[in-house]
C-alpha cells in the first residue's frame, strides 16, 4: 500500500502555456502551434502490476467527497484495489477470479451524500461492495462487502433428473440410462454438463471397442459405472451458470451520480437488469448466445429509452430496445467483436478482431438533415493494427462531447469523432494498452486511465485545447506522419563497383567480339554435346544390351 | 432475511491473520433468487441489509477453493462448484481469443481441459479456432468434431467443421455439412450462405455460388460477400458486372481500402487508367501503406512519366515489402525513365534475383542494356525473356535490333520475321526497324518491301499511336529519302 508511483503535478500546472512564460501583452499574438497539444502525464506507476482489462476498471467517487478514485480488479491476484490520487489505498481479496467490475449508483432513501456501489462479477455470483464513510481520521477508502447475488441454476429436464435418481439407487442399468439420455439429447433437450460428459464418455468407449466382445463391454461399463458413482453421490444433476459481463444503465447521462442500474449477463445468454434500488432483478432477457461485451446508450434523458447492445460469442450483436430483444436489430459481424462502445443515444461502435471497426445506428435519427434508419451501418474504420481495448471518451467541457477511443497493438490510442480521427496518443510500442477508462480522476475532469500489458498504470489528462470536432485538417494522424517519414527514407538501391563500370565500358567497345566469341562457344558446345550424344547412343546401345543381359 | 448460515470466510489463511480485513462477508440470498424468475417476483421478501452490515467471519466453513485440490467428499455444494467451474473460464478464453492473445488463451484452455478431463465444449472450440489460425487445419477439424460430440446441437460447431473442410479443399463435404447446419439452425445465417457460396465457387459452380452469395446479402450485407461476388464475376471474365458489384459494395462501405483497390485494379485491367487511379488514390488515403495499392498507383504515375512521384510511392512500399520482385522492377524502370542506367540495372538485377522466372524483368533488363549500348548483355536478357514468354512481340523486335547492332544480320532478319509473324502486321515499328536493318545490310529490295508494309500499317494506325513516338516519322523520312521511294 505504501507503494506509490511517480506523481507529475509539476507538468500539469503549466497546462495552458507550454513554454511556461507569462504572456507579454505587447507581443504580437503567436500563431497557434501546428503540433497537436500533448497529453499531460498526471501519474504513472509502471510497477503497479495490475492485469485489468477495460471490463475490470472504473472510476468512482467512492466516498462521495468529490475525490474520484480508481477501482481496478486484478484477475491474477483475485483482488480489488482502490487508488486515491496516486496512492493505493485499499486492497480487498475476492473469493474467485473477477470477471467484470462496474460502479453504479443505486436509488436510496437515505439523505446526504450518495455513494456508488461497486459490483464485481466472479464465478456464479455478483458481489456488491460499498465505499466506507468519512470518519474522524479522514476518508476511509476501504471497500466493504455489502451483499451478493447468486445466479440461479437453469431448469433441468425432469426426465434427466429421473434417470440420474434411478442410477443412484441402482434401479436402472447403465446401458438403459445411456440409451435414454442419448434419446433425450437427440430430441434436442438442453442437458446438463454431467449428462453430456456421460454420453461423450460412453460413445468414446463404444468407438474404442473395435471388437465387441464381452470383456470390452465390461470395461466400458466399468468406466461408466465409476463415473456414475462419482457423480450420483453429489445429488441430482444441476445446470449452474456463471457471469460473463457487467454493464450499467445510466438514467441521466449528464449527472455523474445519477441513478444507474446494473446489468449482468450469464454464460447461457441471459441478461438480467437490476431494479433501481439494486435489490432485485427487474427484467431478464434471453439471448441465443453468451454475452461477451455489453454497452448501453447514454444521452437520453427519458427513463427506459435505453438500448442495451450485447456482443455475443456467436459473432452477432443483439440489442434490447424498449424492454425487449429486437429481433430485427441484429448485427452480424464478419469477425468476433473485441469490445463494444456506444456514442450518444443512437450509435454503437463495434471493434472487431479483423482490425475493422463498424458503427451502426441503433435508432432512427437524423444527422445533418440526413435520415438514418435503425440498423444501418454508418461507417467503418480500418485500423492499422488490432484493437487491444476500447472506451468511450465522455469529455466534459462547456458541453459534453462523446468520442470513442481505441488502443491498438502498435502502441497508439486513437480517438474518433464519427469516422474522423481527432486525437492520437502514442504509448509504448511494445507495451500496448490492454485496458482503458476515461472519466474523472482525483479532481481532474477528463482523465484517461490506461493499463499496459506489462501491468503498469498511467493516468493522462486530456489536452484542453484538443480539437475534438475533427474539422481541423492539421490534426494529422501520427501514423500518416510515419508514412511521410517512410516516403523520405531512400531506397536501398544496390551499389555497383568500379570494376562493374569498367566492364560495361569494355562491353560497349568490344560487344561485337564478345557476341561472336559467345556464339562460337555456343556452337562448339552444341557440337560437343551432339558428338557426345552420338557416342553415347553408339556405346549405350551395347551397354543397354549388356544391362538387359 | 439474512441467511447467516451461508456466511463463510472465503480464505482460511486470511481470516486467521487479518480477520476484519479479509473476512469478507455477504448476506447470501441465493435461496430466494432461484427457480422461476419472472419480472419482479424474484424475491419473496425485502432484503434487510443495511449499509454497514458486517459480521465477523470467525466461524469455520467448508473451504470453497478450487475443486481439484479438495478431497472428493460427497457434498452437494461441491458438485455444484465443480459444475460452475466448468464454464467459469469461458469468458476469459473468449476475451483472450478475440484480442489475439493466443498463447495465453491456449495456456488457459489447457489448464481448464486438464481440470475436467477434456470434457468442456467451449474451450475445445476455441482451441480448434486457434489451431486453424496457426494453419493446423487437420488438427482443428478433429477438435471441432470432438466439440460436436459433446454437444451435437450446437450450430457453431457444425459451421466450423464445414469451414475446416473448406480450407482442406474438401468443398463437396463442406457443402454437405453446411446444408446440415442450415437444417439445424433456427435462424437464417449469412455466414452459412456465404461459406456455401465459397465452396461452390471453388467447385466452379458459379451460378449456384452467386445465388448463395445473394442469399447471404439478403440476410445481412457484408463487404466480404460483395468481394467474393466480384471475384466470381472476375473468374468468369465478366469485368463490368464485377465492377458493378464492387461499386454497390462501396456504396455500403465507402472507405474499405481493399474494395477500392480491387475496383482500381479492375479498371486498370479494362484500360480505364484515369478511373483506376482515382480509386487507387482513394484507397491510399485510407490505408497509405498497402503495398498492392502502392504498386498499382505507382505504375500508373510511372506511365504518365512522373518518375519522382512514383518513386516516393515505392519508397513506402519498399519498407514494408523489401523482397518484392515487382516493386524492384518498377523502381528499376523509374530510374530508367530518369536516365540513371546503373541504378536501373542494379534494381532490375535485384528483381531478377528475387524472381528469376519473370519474363518482364529480363525484357526490361534487355531494354536498359540496349540503351546503354551493352548489346552482348542485352541479347542474353532478350533471349531469356523470349524463352520464358515466347509470344511477346516487342521482345523479338528488340532482339532483332540488338542482333543488328552486333552485326549478326541473318539472325536479326530471322527475329524480325518471327516478330512480324506473331504480330500480323499491326505494329508499324517492326516494319520500319526491319526496313532500316535491311537497308543497312545492303538488301535494298527487301527493305523497300518492308517499307511499303510500314507505310500501309502507318496509315492504318490511329492518331494516338502515331503521336506516341515522334522519332518514327523522322526515321521514316530519312529512310524514304535513302531508298528513293
Amino acid at each position: 500500500m505504501a507503494h506509490a508511483g511517480k506523481l507529475m503535478t509539476q507538468s500539469y500546472s503549466h497546462d495552458a502555456d507550454p513554454s511556461g512564460m507569462t504572456p507579454n501583452p505587447d507581443a504580437p499574438r503567436r500563431p497557434k502551434p501546428k503540433t497537436p497539444p500533448k497529453w499531460l502525464d498526471a501519474w504513472s506507476d509502471p510497477m503497479a502490476n495490475v492485469d485489468a482489462t477495460s471490463e475490470l476498471m472504473d472510476v468512482a467517487d467512492l466516498a462521495g467527497d468529490g475525490e474520484w478514485r480508481l477501482v481496478m480488479c486484478s484477475a491474477r491476484e483475485r483482488k480489488i484495489k482502490v487508488w486515491a490520487n496516486a496512492r493505493l489505498v485499499s486492497e480487498q481479496g475476492l473469493p474467485d477470479a473477477p470477471v467484470a467490475m462496474r460502479c453504479f449508483y443505486a436509488q436510496t432513501n437515505e439523505g446526504g451524500k450518495r455513494k456508488p456501489n461497486v459490483a464485481v462479477a466472479a464465478g456464479n455470483c455478483v458481489f456488491i461492495f460499498r465505499g466506507g464513510g468519512v470518519s474522524a481520521y479522514g476518508t476511509n477508502s476501504t471497500l466493504r462487502p455489502y451483499y451478493k447475488f447468486t445466479l440461479p441454476s437453469l431448469p433441468v429436464e425432469p426426465r434427466e433428473t429421473e434417470v440420474w435418481r434411478r442410477l443412484g439407487n441402482d434401479s436402472l442399468t447403465i446401458d438403459d440410462a445411456f440409451n435414454e439420455l442419448a434419446e433425450a439429447r437427440d430430441a434436442g433437450a438442453p442437458l446438463t454438463e454431467r449428462t453430456l460428459e456421460f454420453l461423450a464418455l460412453g460413445e468414446e468407449e463404444l468407438n474404442n471397442d473395435n471388437n465387441k466382445n464381452g470383456l470390452h463391454v465390461n470395461a466400458r461399463n466399468k468406466r461408466l459405472a465409476a463415473f456414475v458413482r462419482s457423480q450420483t453421490v453429489a445429488g441430482p444433476p444441476t445446470r449452474p451458470t456463471s457471469a460473463t459481463a457487467l454493464g450499467v444503465i445510466k438514467h441521466v447521462a449528464d449527472d455523474a451520480d445519477a441513478v444507474s442500474r446494473l446489468i449482468f449477463c450469464t454464460e447461457d445468454g441471459q441478461v438480467h437488469v437490476l431494479s433501481a434500488d439494486a435489490k432485485e432483478v427487474s427484467a431478464t432477457y434471453q439471448l441465443p448466445s453468451a454475452v461477451a461485451f455489453v454497452a448501453v446508450t447514454t444521452g437520453s434523458r427519458a427513463e427506459g429509452k435505453h438500448v442495451i447492445a450485447c456482443a455475443c460469442r456467436d459473432n452477432r450483436v443483439y440489442n434490447i430496445v424498449d424492454g425487449a430483444v429486437d429481433a430485427a436489430l441484429v448485427f452480424d459481424l464478419e469477425a468476433p467483436a473485441c469490445g463494444l462502445a456506444t456514442v450518444g443515444g443512437n450509435v454503437v461502435v463495434i471493434p472487431c478482431a479483423d482490425d475493422v471497426v463498424h458503427a451502426y445506428a441503433l435508432r432512427d435519427h437524423a444527422v445533418d438533415g440526413k435520415e438514418i434508419l435503425a440498423g444501418q451501418k454508418l461507417y467503418s474504420l480500418y485500423l492499422p493494427a488490432s484493437v487491444a481495448s476500447v472506451t468511450t471518451l465522455d469529455v466534459n467541457r462547456q458541453r459534453r462531447l462523446e468520442r470513442v477511443a481505441f488502443a491498438t497493438r502498435d502502441g497508439y490510442v486513437r480517438a474518433y469523432h464519427g469516422s474522423k480521427l481527432v486525437v492520437t496518443l502514442k504509448t509504448d510500442e511494445n507495451d500496448p494498452c490492454v485496458g482503458m477508462r476515461f472519466g474523472r480522476f482525483g479532481r481532474e475532469e477528463n482523465a484517461l486511465v490506461a493499463v499496459a500489458a506489462s501491468g503498469g498504470v498511467s493516468v493522462r489528462i486530456m489536452p484542453r485545447r484538443a480539437d475534438l470536432t475533427g474539422s481541423n485538417e492539421n490534426n494529422r494522424d501520427a501514423p500518416t506522419d510515419e508514412t511521410s517519414r517512410l516516403a523520405a527514407t531512400p531506397l536501398a538501391v544496390p551499389k555497383k563497383t568500379k570494376l562493374y563500370v569498367e566492364q560495361t565500358a569494355r562491353e560497349r567497345e568490344f560487344g561485337r567480339e564478345m557476341h561472336v566469341a559467345f556464339q562460337k562457344d555456343l556452337c562448339r558446345l552444341r557440337l560437343n554435346t551432339a558428338r557426345a550424344r552420338v557416342a553415347a547412343m553408339r556405346d549405350g546401345g551395347g551397354g543397354g544390351a549388356r544391362g538387359g543381359g | 432475511q439474512l441467511v447467516l448460515g451461508a456466511c463463510q470466510a472465503w480464505d482460511g489463511r486470511k481470516s486467521r491473520t487479518a480477520k476484519r480485513e479479509a473476512g469478507l462477508l455477504c448476506a447470501e440470498r441465493a435461496p430466494m433468487y432461484s427457480g422461476q424468475m419472472t419480472g419482479d417476483a424474484a424475491y419473496e421478501s425485502e432484503p434487510e441489509v443495511e449499509d454497514d452490515s458486517y459480521v465477523d467471519a470467525s466461524q469455520p466453513s467448508a473451504p470453497a477453493a478450487k475443486v481439484n485440490i479438495v478431497p472428493t467428499k460427497a457434498n452437494s455444494s461441491e458438485a455444484k462448484l465443480q459444475a460452475i467451474a466448468r464454464s467459469r473460464w469461458n469468458y476469459k478464453i473468449h476475451i483472450l481469443y478475440v484480442r489475439h492473445e493466443h498463447k495465453e488463451c491456449l495456456d488457459l484452455i489447457e489448464q481448464v481441459l486438464s481440470e475436467f478431463n477434456g470434457m468442456c465444449e467451449y474451450p475445445i472450440y476455441v482451441k480448434a479456432l486457434i489451431k486453424r489460425q496457426q494453419g493446423r487445419i487437420q488438427e482443428s477439424l478433429q477438435l471441432f468434431q470432438a466439440a460436436t460430440a459433446l454437444n451435437p446441437h450446437n450450430v457453431a460447431n457444425l459451421k466450423q467443421v464445414g469451414r475446416s473442410l473448406y480450407l482442406l479443399g474438401k468443398h463437396k463435404a463442406a457443402v454437405d455439412v453446411y446444408d446440415e447446419a442450415q437444417r439445424v439452425s433456427t435462424t437464417e445465417d449469412w455466414e452459412i450462405w456465404h461459406n456455401k457460396g465459397l465452396c461452390h465457387m471453388y467447385l466452379k459452380q458459379y451460378d449456384t455460388s452467386m445465388e448463395c452469395f445473394r442469399s447471404a446479402n439478403d440476410v445481412q450485407r457484408h463487404d466480404t460477400t460483395y468481394r467474393q461476388m466480384g471475384k466470381v464475376f472476375t473468374l468468369q471474365e465478366r469485368y463490368q458486372e464485377a465492377i458493378d458489384v464492387y461499386l454497390e459494395a462501396l456504396e455500403f462501405s465507402p472507405d474499405n481500402p481493399e474494395l477500392l483497390t480491387t475496383v482500381g485494379l479492375l479498371y486498370l485491367r479494362m484500360g480505364e487508367n484515369y478511373r483506376a487511379f482515382e480509386y487507387l488514390n482513394n484507397s491510399l488515403s485510407v490505408d497509405p501503406r498497402d503495398e498492392k495499392t502502392i504498386l498499382a498507383a505507382g505504375s500508373i504515375i510511372q506511365d504518365h512519366n512522373d518518375m519522382d512521384g512514383a518513386l516516393i510511392k515505392y519508397r513506402v512500399a519498399a519498407v514494408k515489402t523489401p523482397n518484392s520482385a515487382q516493386l524492384w522492377n518498377n523502381v528499376g524502370m523509374c530510374f530508367f525513365g530518369k536516365r540513371k542506367y546503373i541504378a536501373s540495372i542494379a534494381c532490375l538485377k535485384r528483381a531478377l534475383y528475387l524472381d528469376p522466372f519473370e519474363w518482364i524483368i529480363a525484357y526490361n533488363l534487355g531494354l536498359v542494356h540496349l540503351t546503354t549500348g551493352q548489346c552482348a548483355s542485352a541479347f542474353h536478357f532478350f533471349s531469356s525473356s523470349i524463352n520464358l514468354k515466347p509470344d511477346f512481340v516487342a521482345a523479338y523486335m528488340y532482339l532483332a535490333v540488338t542482333l543488328a547492332k552486333l552485326d549478326d544480320f541473318e539472325n536479326a532478319c530471322a527475329a524480325y520475321d518471327r516478330a512480324a509473324e506473331i504480330d500480323g502486321g499491326a505494329d508499324f515499328t517492326i516494319r520500319l526497324n526491319y526496313a532500316i536493318t535491311l537497308h543497312n545490310g545492303g538488301d535494298v529490295e527487301r527493305s523497300r518491301e518492308q517499307f511499303a508494309e510500314f507505310e500501309s500499317a502507318w496509315l492504318a494506325a490511329d492518331e494516338e499511336s502515331r503521336a506516341a513516338d515522334p522519332d518514327v516519322e523522322t526515321q521514316a523520312e530519312t529512310l524514304r529519302r535513302a531508298l528513293g521511294v
